[in-house]
């Protein structure tokens, strides 16, 4: 009797089971999501109105992004009509935007310039990384491009002559994470800043003797791990 | 008068009225004798089994008028029966039988139909001499007429040439009973008179009926189709006009609705004969349309099939067959991602826009009960090392299509390990689609290799 009982209630169960199957049905799916290891690095230049003031705030992106960062004629006469002790561009400067990603594993970003030249006279001075800017914004001006803050332990290098060394010029240390991350380089000629100190650190004025023409050069950008 | 002469008057006058008596009882008849006996052609009764019944005539010509003659045949009237239907005449042949004359010129010796015109039977030689010989006289089918007794008359008259004996005539009564049983039978291809459609089985989703016209009718008719009422289940659903289709196939001699077309509660004809109804056989192939939409249940109705005809026909019910559609409860959950079988994000960059997957989710049901579709998503995206996507980077978001229903995240929202409701059906369990959209980004710092979680969606009665 008890095994009779026993077995009825197998079988109740198997009924309830198959009706609780009859009524839901389920459909599993896999969702995959694959990410390719790479080191890449992608810049593009814009060039901004600074409307000769001393402050990035109001200064006016163009969303089109160049080629090349034309710095026109050179001049040593301030806009007051004063001497400005050094040849420098205004109001235009460029800001170079690099994104680089590494899938998770520490980089550096450089830049390397060995000078602007025309015929055999090549110059160093005047022209530098002005600015460094580890959260730019988007073309509005307003919303940052990287989604989250840079990593602790993430930093920028310094501004200084963009063709100041023998060595590349480090822009940007992702830190131990390697967090993909798009920063913003600065590239001008500035003159000195109105209260007479330097527009940034590393500033070497460009000289007034400086020979007449058209100077051309080539940065170069890269990444590397560490 | 003296005795000579008188005895000479008489002798003479013997002599004329034996003449003359001689001449009025001259020989020229004719008899026509059926040769299985009795004064009557009959065929008897005919069943089909045999395509010619022939019977044979003795005729047998008296004659000793010295002069030529011929007997010319004529019917008067083909075999008909008491509706007035009658036996093609070309279905009734003659031939003599070559050497069973003696002297004259047997005209029939190739077959011949017996027809209404005077037709020369025989010429007997130039002496009109006796004869006798045997005709032959064949019926054949097929007999695309109503069963019954058939009776008909044919005349023979032996003329003289060139005298003036008056023709003498003979009538010879023909019969036959065809009794070849004019029905039509309908039965479906498995022999039984129900006809059972079912949507869930390949071979159920149609059913054959066979209509098979047995022995002529013996005028045009039609054959109707009625559906006592739309198919009905125990729970009181019916189901629509669309339902069932039906088309009539091999149909040679009439003409049967040869397109797919619904069936319907109103009379419709299937099958129009030919002129004289023949005999024929063919298909009425009933099967399902779209059932997708209707509701789970056996359905029943009956359909009656009818026979409508002019003159004698007898009109009226020929037969019904059970109609029943199983319509097995449906309750499935489709999931169509749009890379096929998986939801897949390929080459994901960091910094790069959102990729883009879409899934739709069809429902298919006719349980009538309202539902829900949910997902469960396992985890999130996880490699083999163990590092795991945040779950702030899986979105999702729901559109319509056609969507009867309620969607819960019409707007973008995290995908959430774990159970989501993503939809609720409307009250009366509408089968339906809709399509998730989901969104995956990855942070700046993730390393690359692959990820993967799964998602489990579920169909549930609520």
């Amino acid at each position: 009797m008890k095994k009779l009982i026993s077995m009825l209630l197998v079988i109740g169960l198997a009924l309830w089971v198959v009706s609780m199957v009859e009524a839901a049905t389920s459909v599993p799916v896999t969702a995959n999501a694959s990410v390719t290891q790479e080191l890449a690095l992608t810049v593009s230049v814009n060039k901004v109105d600074s409307k000769g003031t001393e402050t990035y705030t109001d200064d006016t992106w163009d969303p089109t992004p160049v080629a090349s960062m034309a710095f026109g004629s050179l001049t040593h006469t301030l806009l007051s009509g004063g001497e400005a002790g050094t040849l420098y561009s205004t109001p235009y400067y460029y800001v170079a935007l690099l994104s680089g990603s590494s899938t998770g594993r520490k980089y550096k970003m450089w830049s390397n310039c060995s000078g602007l030249v025309s015929g055999t006279v090549t110059i160093i001075n005047g022209f530098g990384v002005t600015n460094l800017d580890d959260n730019p914004k988007k073309a509005d001006g307003v919303t940052p491009i990287n989604p989250s803050p840079k990593p602790a332990d993430a930093s920028l290098g310094s501004t200084g002559l963009a063709a100041g060394g023998t060595q590349p010029k480090l822009l940007y240390d992702s830190g131990l994470t390697g967090a993909a991350r798009v920063i913003g380089a600065y590239f001008g000629i500035p003159p000195y800043k109105s209260d007479g100190s330097i527009p940034y650190a590393g500033f070497v004025p460009l000289s007034l003797d400086t020979p007449g023409g058209t100077y051309t050069g080539t940065v170069t950008f890269s990444i590397t791990l560490y | 008068m003296n005795k000579n002469v008188k005895t000479m008057f008489i002798l003479v006058l013997a002599a004329i009225i034996l003449l003359a008596f001689n001449k009025a009882f001259a020989a020229f008849s004719l008899s026509i004798t059926p040769y299985a006996g009795g004064y009557d052609l009959n065929y008897g009764k005919i069943n089909g089994l045999e395509p010619r019944i022939n019977k044979e005539v003795v005729v047998n010509i008296t004659c000793d008028i010295g002069k030529q003659y011929r007997l010319i045949q004529t019917l008067l009237e083909p075999l008909t029966n008491i509706q007035g239907v009658s036996i093609p005449q070309n279905n009734l042949l003659v031939y003599g039988i070559r050497g069973t004359n003696k002297y004259g010129t047997l005209a029939v010796e190739g077959e011949v139909p017996v027809s209404f015109g005077r037709m020369f039977i025989y010429t007997s030689n130039q002496s009109g001499l006796s004869d006798s010989f045997t005709l032959v006289y064949g019926l054949e089918g097929p007999f695309n007429v109503p069963a019954g007794i058939y009776r008909g008359r044919l005349s023979f008259t032996l003329e003289p040439i060139d005298t003036d004996q008056a023709p003498v005539s003979v009538i010879l009564n023909i019969s036959a009973e065809i009794a070849i049983e004019s029905k039509i039978e309908i039965t479906t291809a498995t022999g039984t008179k129900t006809i059972t459609l079912n949507p869930a089985k390949e071979e159920m989703k149609s059913a054959d009926v066979l209509i098979d016209i047995k022995g002529a009718m013996g005028a045009q008719f039609k054959i109707i189709q009625v559906m006592n009422e739309p198919p009905i289940s125990a729970e009181g659903y019916s189901l629509s006009q669309d339902a069932i289709k039906f088309y009539v196939k091999d149909a040679r001699k009439g003409i049967g609705i040869t397109s797919s077309t619904s069936l319907s509660s109103r009379p419709q004809t299937i099958y129009t004969s030919g002129i004289s109804g023949e005999p024929e056989a063919f298909i009425v192939n009933y099967s399902l349309g779209d059932l997708e939409k209707e509701k789970a249940g056996k359905y029943r109705t009956a359909i009656k099939y009818l026979l409508e005809g002019s003159g004698y026909l007898k009109e009226g019910l020929i037969d019904t067959l059970a109609l029943e559609i199983e319509n097995a409860p449906i309750f499935d959950l489709i999931i169509n991602p749009e890379a096929g079988g998986l939801i897949q994000f390929k080459n994901l960059k960091a910094l790069s826009p959102p990729q883009i997957n879409e899934v739709v989710i069809q429902v298919k049901t006719n349980i009538g009960k309202p539902y829900q579709v949910s997902q469960k998503v396992l985890s999130g995206f996880t490699n083999k090392e163990g590092d795991v996507i945040p779950e702030k980077y899986f979105k999702l978001n729901e559109e319509k299509i056609d969507t009867k229903g309620i969607l819960k995240y019409p707007a973008k929202t995290e995908a959430k390990v774990g159970d989501t409701v993503l939809f609720v059906s409307d009250k009366e369990g509408s089968p339906d689609s809709f399509k998730v959209i989901y969104e995956l980004s990855i942070p700046a710092d993730l390393k690359a290799g692959d990820y993967s979680t799964g998602i489990t969606y579920t169909l549930s009665e609520i």
